[in-house]
């Protein structure tokens, strides 16, 4: 388990991890609510936080542990198409802004934990809060599993094999988010992201110098790009690749605002400003992502070779672990350690808010819903804490009984299939012109669609410039070919894009239908005022109940 | 629709409306269309046209949501 482990770097990276698990415990008391035993306080944190907690929280939450080490790995081995998620991280804000304070404030209003919880209300459908409860734990849940890759490839680099560190890492993780709640991950993102922000910006500066400057680096990669036989890989977009890199952005920047977790960091927020603010400022984060992929490119140039690649037997090896390799091989140990810890941590962050969040949808969409009808809030907070756990029981059994390839499969179909709820939560919060049974339609052709396309990309590996072998017959990623659709050109697309356009046409044929047939319509339960109601507005839940 | 439901006297009156919120497309044309940066030239220093233009673009992104914010918040 421990051979040849760089014992300085081990031993920075425990000392960071226990002293933020510390800080996990301690979380229970900060900013201390009178009752913990609430789902607005374990599950929202108090639907309290300030502009700097949020930036810290969403940060923390949307850009991973697996993002910092498969982005740069995309880009060591395919080149321009990895650098998407610089536009997908610079345009989601701009297209979310008005549509999560929109969000934020009937949720404020009615008390709506989760996404589907305003479905419900909104379109008066329980099915239909029922499947975007299930679209959401199920996006999730693989998310989650990809957080302990992140981790993994950190270990594996320091020369730790085996599985018992990354139980034991989760173990801790569980028990803290189990008793602190949404305000364990809001003050370990502070450290996480410090550390982060720390890394990139020593290695952007020391390593380009180390390895000559940035001309050397992008020689480099494009001298890999040339000899290697893949059409489709460089420094720039090749022609069938561009409408494959804008609508993958645009497609995954609809997509991000509606994961469970990152909602459950917009409905965290004290009020509609500090969510406008953060609009503004998280492209920082954006910053150090486009920084990030970079170091692939770096990794090209200092030629790392991923752990278990073996070019005489043709195999790829473990791409992910090229950072952490990178930063083993241009840091001191100890600053190597605190590079490791930071990805490490970076890994726990996102999988505690996303682990409250699936536990949240079960809670609130399934077990009040179905099981408990007259749950008290206790009940509802017990609830989602058992449910926390089992989340990240699930999650480790994934990575550790499964081959970690199917959690990586199901994360690029959560994706897809998150995508489809956005008739329902995004356009729902704009307008109730689609029929409740139209969405539901909608919906399940989007699902089908995208399984269907995803279902039919190969994964190839290319001999020469025209031959290739199928390394993987199905879901071999998410670009799918228009010329599938019978159109006449080698372009790509995305297809969860595919999918939300046929999800969307849909909609709107079958509303048309259901309205001629007039099938029943949902009831509304909420109020155009209260979209655009802020915290010194009531709650429904701070009024007698006669007015409800 | 709800809509059409009278509201309350007292906060009916408000809405997200501005005309400074079509500057949230900027962002969207200057990142989304590839064809406009997919180049090697001018490098800014030695880092192709292609990565530097995005990573600026960042600032087209934060600029817009930020003139939003603060001309619309209350």
């Amino acid at each position: 388990m421990f051979d040849n482990v760089n014992v300085v770097q081990l031993t920075v990276f425990t000392l960071l991890f226990v002293a933020v698990s510390v800080l996990g415990f301690l979380a229970a008391r900060w900013r201390r609510a009178d009752d913990l035993e609430h789902l607005d306080e374990w599950g929202l944190g108090g639907r309290n936080f300030g502009s700097w907690v949020t930036w810290f929280l969403i940060g923390g939450d949307l850009y991973t542990a697996y993002t910092f080490v498969a982005v740069p790995a995309l880009v060591f081995g395919a080149g321009a198409i990895g650098f998407f998620a610089v536009p997908y991280t610079i345009v989601v804000y701009p297209i979310v802004f008005l549509v999560v304070i929109r969000l934020w404030s009937v949720s404020h209003v009615h008390g709506f934990v989760t996404p589907a919880d305003f479905v419900r209300a909104r379109h008066g459908s329980s099915t239909l809060a029922l499947l975007v409860a299930i679209t959401g734990i199920v996006a999730t849940m693989p998310y989650i599993a990809l957080q302990l890759v992140g981790i993994e490839a950190v270990l594996k680099a320091m020369g730790v094999t085996g599985h018992v560190p990354i139980i034991v890492a989760f173990a801790i993780l569980a028990a803290y988010t189990y008793s602190s709640g949404l305000r364990a991950p809001a003050l370990i993102a502070f450290v996480k992201d410090a550390l982060i922000y720390v890394v990139i910006i020593v290695a952007v500066i020391v390593i380009p110098y180390k390895l000559g400057g940035w001309d050397a680096i992008f020689g480099a990669a494009e001298a890999k790009f040339a000899a290697s036989p893949n059409p489709a890989d460089g420094v720039l977009l090749g022609g069938p690749a561009q409408l494959q890199y804008a609508t993958l952005a645009f497609g995954s920047a609809l997509a991000l605002f509606l994961y469970p977790h990152s909602i459950t960091a917009v409905l965290a927020s004290r009020d509609r400003n500090v969510i406008k603010r953060n609009m503004a400022a998280l492209p920082a984060y954006s910053f150090i992502l486009g920084l990030l992929a970079l170091l692939g490119y770096m990794a090209i140039k200092a030629e790392i070779v991923p752990i278990g690649a073996d070019a005489d037997a043709g195999l790829p090896g473990d791409s992910n672990t090229i950072v952490p390799l990178l930063f083993d091989q241009m840091f001191p140990s100890w600053f190597a350690g605190v590079a490791m810890a930071a990805i490490g941590i970076g890994a726990l962050v996102p999988a505690a808010i996303m682990s409250i969040a699936a536990a949240n949808l079960w809670t609130r969409n399934i077990y009040v819903e179905y099981i408990n009808k007259d749950a008290t809030p206790k009940q509802e907070a017990k609830s989602s804490k058992l449910a926390s756990l089992v989340v990240k029981a699930g999650a480790l059994v994934a990575i550790i009984a499964l081959d970690p390839e199917f959690s990586i499969d199901l994360q690029l179909i959560g994706g897809i299939i998150i995508l489809q709820t956005l008739p329902a939560v995004a356009l729902g919060l704009y307008t109730r012109w689609f029929h409740r049974w139209a969405l539901i339609a909608g919906w399940a052709a989007g699902m089908v669609v995208g399984f269907w396309a995803t279902y039919q990309i190969e994964q190839r590996i290319f001999t020469s410039a025209t031959e290739f072998t199928v390394k993987k017959e199905h879901f071999g990623g998410s670009a799918f070919p228009l010329a599938n659709l019978g159109f006449d050109t080698d372009k790509l697309i995305y297809a969860g894009f595919l999918a939300i356009v046929v999800n969307l046409l849909v909609c709107v044929i079958a509303t048309f239908i259901f309205r001629a047939l007039k099938l029943a319509e949902g009831d509304d339960a909420t109020k155009t005022s209260e979209y655009f109601a802020d915290r010194d507005d009531p709650r429904l839940r701070d009024l007698p109940e006669v007015v409800q | 629709m709800s809509d059409d439901i009278p509201e309350g006297t007292r906060r009916a009156e408000r809405s997200d409306h501005s005309p400074l919120n079509w500057l949230l497309l900027v962002p969207l044309f200057a990142t989304l269309i590839p064809l406009l940066y997919n180049r090697e030239s001018p490098k800014l220093f030695d880092i192709p046209f292609f990565y530097w233009y995005q990573l600026a673009a960042i600032s087209i992104g934060v600029t817009a949501t930020l003139i939003v914010y603060l001309k619309t918040r209350r």
